[in-house]
């Protein structure tokens, strides 16, 4: 074939390859997630998202105590993990100099962001579970919760520290100039213009707490009951007390999903794709938050 | 006056004088050894974590030594822990999804990179981007419920019947789709969003004066794209399929429902197998009090942390840092 | 405005290579080129001078088409290459870029070897035979005065070379795909003084071969090297003849304002 006439159809070619492959790529979004909600149909009502599983007959009939329990879990490890990450991210940022002590750290928070999740599962069961148990209570909120803060440690810090280093030096100098101290500039000055950079990772941190299954199994147990503010009476424990809803098991929406492979023949088949498009929609509402913060601060840049 | 602001200012920032300075930290005020303490907290953290797996683990390894990575039995009443068949089916899985993967992240991310007009990509990447909204135990669920009879009726037999003359395609389990296939083709799904973001991000900063050298001395987009933007750009791309090669290592949600968990080595594609990850969810429960499989199954989880700590150290080496995040 | 002033007699032993009309082009609704009336001759070198914006480069960018890489971009008009309108539908756009050459304000040299570099366009049209590649290199890098230089560096970075030698490489890498035109936009305006004497004395040896257009917002520079001077303001041709004539006596006097300097 021609020179001229081989190059001219390789290009066409190309475009029609590389359409395709964006053309699936995104379809494939809309094709699982519509799957999901056509199966899960049955299943959607008030009762079902609203009742805890404990008041149903069965199995899997309700998830109101899942949704609760998700909801408690994200926000508790959130809340474990953000003091640490954050004073992390400001120790790396403006307290150090780079150098190989700098990049030590940076290279163990890579790996622990890459850290597969049941090594983590794994740690939680030994560590925190039977080895804290007087703290923790065993499998439980707060296991599950520690567990996960270290899951999120990295997605946090890594925010904050982006969105640290984007703050204009001049912004800070101009503070130092005026007679502040290095606290007061951080204070005053870099942490408020970081603020939407770090919100964005502590909302992407409870994202990801929420969509976490591995190592909520082996950490928080499960729970058919709503997560309530008790003390139970408990030999076992220090005190003789146990605290909930911290120091009790707690149930998850990733494990209701979870049941319907566990229990295939009991799970209605509705309900569990139902729990799934319940957690799907938390998890991308969660997701579109962070970015809208991220998109709402870059504009404002 | 104006000479003490500089000189304030200078301090603050380089340090060049002043208590609690060295070659690491810069001036340290009562807030900076809070922060400090963080630092040390999260250094602490990651090692205890990495330390206490090890040190589990190590029992096991003192037992089997070498044949925990080249044996082939796992059997707990015969006090045998080898690990081959685990380790063969993650590398399997892990291979087979980035070959499924790979091409269609890299032409996706070509596509939108450099041929979509800005209006489509602004619709195409959240499209693709939301996927990463999906948990994997969701994808685990729609893997199994939605796909997986597809693979068992139409899909493992017909790759069989076309190309079964080649032992790695046979049909080796039709009773079941459960397989590396069917786990291969989720957890490229899943790893889909994360290799085409970061391979749209690596070809967007390629400098647009390349570009214009190719087309100016007469070369179409294509050839332009192939013989200057890839390679420009092929060190993020790199590093974004070994972002995804790590995904798929550790995940084990999906993969535990889709893999089919039989423990042997994988004969071909269409084969189940039994990953690293999936051991360790399935028998962790039962054994955790047994000081000895306890031992094994934190075994396996060293070996991950070891996998997964060489790809970290290979994606910083191709990528460095900056691109990393 | 004159429609080009003067009459273009000494040039009637060479042809127009170029030969554009009633050229207008629009970013979206903005109109950057207003009825654009001139023709090129060839085997000279064209210098278009003017002030920042006044749409010189834009100008130059439509006669290799590299306009169409801006998507807002819309052009009306004639713009003729040796007699066929480049901006018909038929026309091969990949083989007018091989005709019509450019370099560019920022030396840009592929993060490849200088060979790779100046062989880049040769493989591109299909000369895969490694002895014709190092033949057409040697003669390129010959021709851009690069040969004495580099002749035993050719396997070096481009990187690693100094900003003169870097845009003597692009001229190179121009010249490898033996154009007719070589189209040159402020080429010496990220140069130190030594790499522009360079390239302007390149220029007047290429010139004999091939036909060069350059935009300078450098005067001194369009006066030093050019037979023909165009004079662009505000996205209209003002003036445009011998340069000379067009230094010494202009006639339109916005002309002589930049001329003199009293503007611009």
């Amino acid at each position: 074939m021609e020179l001229k006439k081989k190059r001219f159809l390789e290009e066409k070619t190309f475009i029609v390859i590389t359409g395709l492959a964006a053309a699936i790529t995104s379809l494939l979004l809309i094709l699982i997630v519509g799957k999901i909600a056509l199966e899960s149909l049955p299943a959607l009502n008030l009762y079902f998202l609203t009742t805890a599983e404990v008041d149903t007959p069965g199995f899997g009939q309700a998830i109101g105590n899942s949704i609760v329990g998700t909801i408690y879990l994200s926000l508790l490890s959130v809340i474990f993990a953000m003091p640490i990450s954050i004073g992390t991210a400001i120790f790396l940022k403006k307290y150090a100099r780079e150098s190989v002590l700098t990049r030590t750290v940076r290279f163990l928070i890579d790996v622990l962001a890459g850290m597969p999740s049941i090594v983590l599962g794994v740690f939680g069961m030994l560590f925190i579970v039977i080895y804290l148990k007087p703290l923790t209570g065993g499998f439980s909120l707060i296991s599950g919760a520690l567990a996960m803060a270290i899951l999120i440690l990295p997605v946090i810090e890594k925010a904050a520290e982006e969105a640290i280093g984007t703050v204009p030096k001049e912004l800070e100098e101009g503070s130092i100039a005026l007679g502040g101290t290095k606290w007061t500039t951080i204070r005053k000055i870099t942490i408020p213009y970081a603020l939407s950079g770090i919100m964005t990772g502590i909302v992407l941190g409870i994202g990801r707490s929420a969509e976490e299954s591995a190592i909520v199994v082996l950490t928080a147990g499960y729970s058919q009951f709503y997560p309530v503010l008790e003390t139970l009476q408990n030999p076992k424990m220090p005190f003789g007390v146990q605290l909930g809803p911290f120091q009790e098991p707690v149930g998850a929406l990733s494990i209701s999903v979870y049941h319907m492979f566990q229990f295939p023949n009991i799970v209605p088949r509705a309900n569990g794709f139902a729990a799934a498009l319940v957690l799907i929609v938390i998890v991308m509402v969660i997701n579109l938050l962070a970015r809208l913060i991220l998109w709402r601060w870059k504009i404002g840049q | 006056m104006i000479e003490e602001i500089r000189t304030a200012v200078q301090n603050e920032f380089s340090g060049s004088k002043s208590s609690k300075r060295t070659a690491f930290l810069k001036k340290l005020d009562v807030p900076g050894i809070v922060f400090l303490l963080c630092g040390i907290i999260t250094i602490l953290i990651i090692v205890f974590l990495i330390a206490f797996i090890f040190y589990t683990a190590l029992p096991t390894f003192q037992n089997e030594g070498l044949g925990f990575i080249t044996g082939i039995n796992w059997d707990y009443s015969q006090h045998e822990y080898g690990a081959l068949a685990l380790i063969a089916g993650t590398i399997v899985l892990t291979v087979t999804t980035i070959a499924i993967a790979c091409p269609l992240s890299v032409l996706t991310a070509i596509f939108l990179a450099e041929y979509s007009p800005p209006a489509l990509t602004k619709v195409l990447r959240p499209m693709i981007e939301l996927l990463v909204g999906i948990p994997s135990v969701v994808y685990g669920i729609f893997g199994l419920f939605v796909l997986e009879k597809t693979f068992r009726y139409n899909i493992n037999p017909s790759i069989s019947s076309v190309l079964g003359f080649i032992p790695i395609f046979r049909n080796l389990q039709p009773s079941t789709g459960t397989g590396i296939l069917l786990a291969s083709t989720v957890l490229s799904i899943m790893i889909l969003p994360t290799i085409t973001s970061l391979s749209v991000e690596a070809l967007n900063s390629v400098p647009r004066e390349y570009k214009e050298a190719s087309i100016s001395l007469g070369a179409t987009k294509w050839e332009t794209i192939k013989k200057v933007v890839v390679p420009v750009a092929s060190s993020g791309m790199i590093t974004a399929v070994v972002l995804g090669i790590m995904r798929a290592m550790g995940e084990t949600m999906a993969v535990v429902m889709l893999l089919g968990g039989q423990m042997h080595i994988p004969g071909s594609f269409l084969d189940t197998a039994y990953a690293m990850t999936s051991k360790i969810l399935n028998d962790i429960g039962y054994y955790v009090a047994d000081d000895e499989a306890r031992s094994a199954l934190f075994a396996i989880a060293a070996v991950l942390i070891a996998f997964e700590v060489i790809t970290v150290g290979a994606a910083r080496y191709i990528g460095g840092r900056k691109k990393w995040n | 405005m004159t429609d080009g002033g003067l009459k273009l007699d000494s040039t009637a032993a060479k042809g127009n290579i170029f030969k554009v009309d009633e050229l207008n082009l629009y970013y979206g609704n903005k109109q950057a080129l207003k009825n654009i009336k001139i023709n090129i001759p060839e085997r000279t070198i064209t210098a278009i001078i003017g002030p920042s914006g006044c749409g010189k480069s834009t100008f130059l960018k439509c006669l290799d088409r590299m306009n169409d890489l801006i998507p807002t971009v819309k052009v009306t008009g004639n713009v003729s290459f040796r007699g066929k309108n480049i901006y018909d539908k038929d026309v091969d756009v990949v083989e007018l870029r091989k005709n019509v050459g450019m370099v560019f304000q920022k030396p840009n040299p592929f993060p490849m070897s200088v060979f790779d570099n100046v062989a880049y366009g040769p493989r591109i049209h299909g000369i895969k035979d490694k002895a014709r590649l190092k033949e057409i290199v040697e003669k390129s890098l010959k021709n851009s005065a690069l040969w004495d230089e580099l002749k035993d560096r050719q396997h070096e970075s481009a990187m690693s070379l100094s900003g003169g030698q870097q845009q003597r490489l692009c001229i190179a890498r121009c010249l490898a795909v033996e154009p007719e035109v070589i189209l040159m936009d402020e080429p010496c305006s990220a140069l130190d003084p030594i790499a522009t004497s360079k390239i302007e004395d390149l220029m007047r040896k290429l010139k004999e071969k091939y036909t060069i257009v350059i935009v300078t917002h450098n005067m001194q520079q369009a006066a030093r090297v050019s037979e023909y001077t165009a004079y662009f303001l505000m996205g209209e041709l003002i003036e445009y003849g011998e340069t000379k004539k067009i230094f010494e006596n202009p006639i339109d006097k916005k002309t002589e304002d930049y001329i003199t300097g009293r503007f611009g």
